[in-house]
């Protein structure tokens, strides 16, 4: 299992340089959110390179039992933060302290991690904020008055320490922010939301979704909100041939990852995946997300047995998969969730992608085909339009009798 | 030659992976309590030290030993306990300064490496290479370049303008 796992380049890179080594391709395409949502690519981002992590760094550190050991142990050696000691910084903290907010230093992202860490605090979701916080004072939605005196400015890494201790601690503006999107919306208001880059209330990781239509329905899709990591088909990046997509997928892919073919498909077996993946304690990275031969199903279910004697074959892995999403799907119906919100944030459908390749350039999502491939993905889940599980559905998995306060 | 085991503490990313085969390769459980080998950590700082019997020429545990049930193996070097000896009466790990022998949380018995016979299977999972099992020649030359490299880097320190 060790040996397949460490078969895939992506195994050996995140080993080297952690999920870092995912900036070089995006930044350099324009697949990354820079000032919040300005822009795709961060200029003069070269310091953020995963190279750079070698300077600090002081080796790496695994997870429980595992060989590719992705995250950095680093400290500081000199400069205000001496001595400082943190691990990581993953990809996406390179986002939320790097290029969301514009600093173009990898010690800023250190630091900012370590204190997000220390605090406690999610790395996405407080740089989501930040960097949000920055737009709606830049463009004059907010002022010294909201942010105590703040001056909210791109590329201010001061300014960044200091609204992460405000929104740890809960001190006046930093209160506001500690409440989430939602809530600080309402406080706003004058037209904020529009520069909110959330889905369901929960910020969407630094990736710019608009040349990746697949990447733009997993975060739409996601039941936890903007979770990149709920169904993320990372795979369709390489541009696969079509017979090995087939193979995986169990229907024809479009190859090209500008292209909505398909698509649905891939997200929602990606889903069924990772739900198991998830449940299993098997860790994300290192199933299929950037690797096609990664261990999956016929690997799980080998684990399985090995483990606990029970026989469950692929079929049955992906039943188990669907009744996760299903429960959860019924959950969020309950609390008031509908297909309206399996949207994503206006500006992916107005703006389209100021930077980066000829691929990525001038790119935004198509509302008509992007509500297709979402009725298509209700469709695989057996669900109906309005993205509530079928009767039957309920039936073949086994939740007709949840107590879920809606049949 | 006798080979021995060699600890490299900076290479440890702390993933417990020995832990886990010791237990499984000795008690037939993945159990890292179980283990004869443990990863100390300090996760605050980024320190992880392999904690494991250093196979003493000299050995406290055997110069405690009431019973003398601590025998060394000829072919390996490695200190066994000769349970039918044995009265449990756990000195051996109150004085190793190493915390080479361990108490078997299950059954309440000491447990220490043996080397497993010659073939160390937590060396073989030890994917960064922190734990191997070499020659004392090549343990001495690993920890030789080491010290040059520290001396060199220390030198162009001193020599730089």
């Amino acid at each position: 299992m060790n040996d397949m796992i460490m078969s895939t380049r992506w195994a050996k890179a995140q080993s080297r340089w952690g999920t870092m080594i995912i900036y070089s391709n995006t930044n350099t395409t324009g697949l990354i959110r820079t000032r919040n949502f300005q822009l795709n690519r961060l200029v003069e981002g070269q310091d953020l390179e995963p190279e750079n992590i070698d300077r600090y760094s002081i080796g790496t550190a695994g997870c429980y039992g595992c060989v590719v050991h992705c995250r950095h142990r680093y400290v500081l050696r000199e400069g205000p933060h001496a001595q400082l000691y943190g691990e990581g910084p993953e990809y996406t903290s390179l986002g939320a302290f790097g290029t969301m907010v514009d600093c173009k230093k990898m010690e800023t992202v250190l630091v900012a991690n370590h204190l997000v860490n220390k605090y406690g605090l999610d790395t996405l979701e407080t740089g989501g904020l930040i960097a949000w916080a920055m737009e709606l004072y830049e463009k004059g939605i907010i002022d010294d008055k909201v942010t105590d005196g703040l001056k909210l400015e791109w590329g201010d890494e001061g300014a960044v320490f200091e609204m992460i201790r405000k929104i740890a601690l809960r001190e006046g503006f930093g209160n506001t922010l500690a409440d989430g999107f939602r809530p600080a919306i309402a406080k706003f208001g004058k037209g904020s939301d529009y520069y909110a880059i959330e889905v369901k209330g929960m910020s969407n990781l630094h990736s710019d979704e608009r040349p990746t239509p697949s990447f733009a329905l997993n975060i739409a899709t996601a039941t936890r909100g903007a979770d990149h990591l709920r169904s993320r088909p990372a795979v369709d990046m390489y541009g696969l041939p079509e017979e090995l997509l087939v193979e995986v997928y169990g229907a024809p892919v479009a190859s090209d990852y500008t292209s909505y073919d398909g698509k649905s498909r891939m997200v929602w077996w990606q889903e069924l995946l990772y739900a198991v993946t998830d449940s299993i304690g098997v860790c994300k990275f290192q199933t299929v997300f950037c690797a096609l031969h990664a261990p999956k199903w016929e690997e799980f279910s080998r684990l399985i047995r090995l483990a606990t004697g029970m026989e469950l074959s692929k079929a049955q892995l992906m039943q188990i998969g669907e009744r996760i999403c299903t429960l959860e799907r019924t959950f969020n119906l309950r609390e008031g969730f509908t297909r309206k919100d399996d949207t994503l944030p206006e500006r992916y459908f107005k703006e389209p992608t100021p930077m980066g390749l000829p691929i990525a350039k001038g790119r935004k999502i198509d509302r008509e085909r992007f509500e297709k491939m979402l009725d298509e993905y209700y469709e695989l889940h057996n669900w109906d339009k309005n993205g509530v599980p079928k009767k039957e559905t309920l039936e073949k998995l086994g939740l007709d009798k949840e107590p879920t306060h809606l049949l | 030659m006798q080979k021995i085991l060699f600890i490299d503490p900076e290479k440890c990313t702390g993933c417990r992976m020995c832990e886990t085969a010791c237990s499984m390769h000795h008690e037939k459980v993945c159990n890292p309590n179980r283990a004869r080998i443990h990863i100390a950590k300090w996760e605050t700082a980024g320190l992880y030290v392999p904690i494991v019997c250093l196979q003493c020429e000299s050995p406290i545990c055997e110069t405690v030993c009431p019973v003398r049930a601590i025998k060394k193996d000829e072919k390996t070097g490695a200190l066994l306990v000769d349970y039918n000896l044995c009265v449990g009466c756990r000195l051996c790990a109150l004085y190793c300064p190493f915390a080479g022998a361990g108490i078997d949380t299950a059954t309440g018995k000491i447990i220490k490496c043996d080397l497993c016979d010659g073939d160390p299977v937590c060396v073989r999972f030890c994917d960064p290479e922190a734990l191997q099992y070499v020659k004392a020649t090549r343990a001495n030359m690993m920890k030789m370049r080491k010290a040059a490299e520290r001396f060199s880097e220390l030198m162009q320190k001193l020599l730089a303008p």
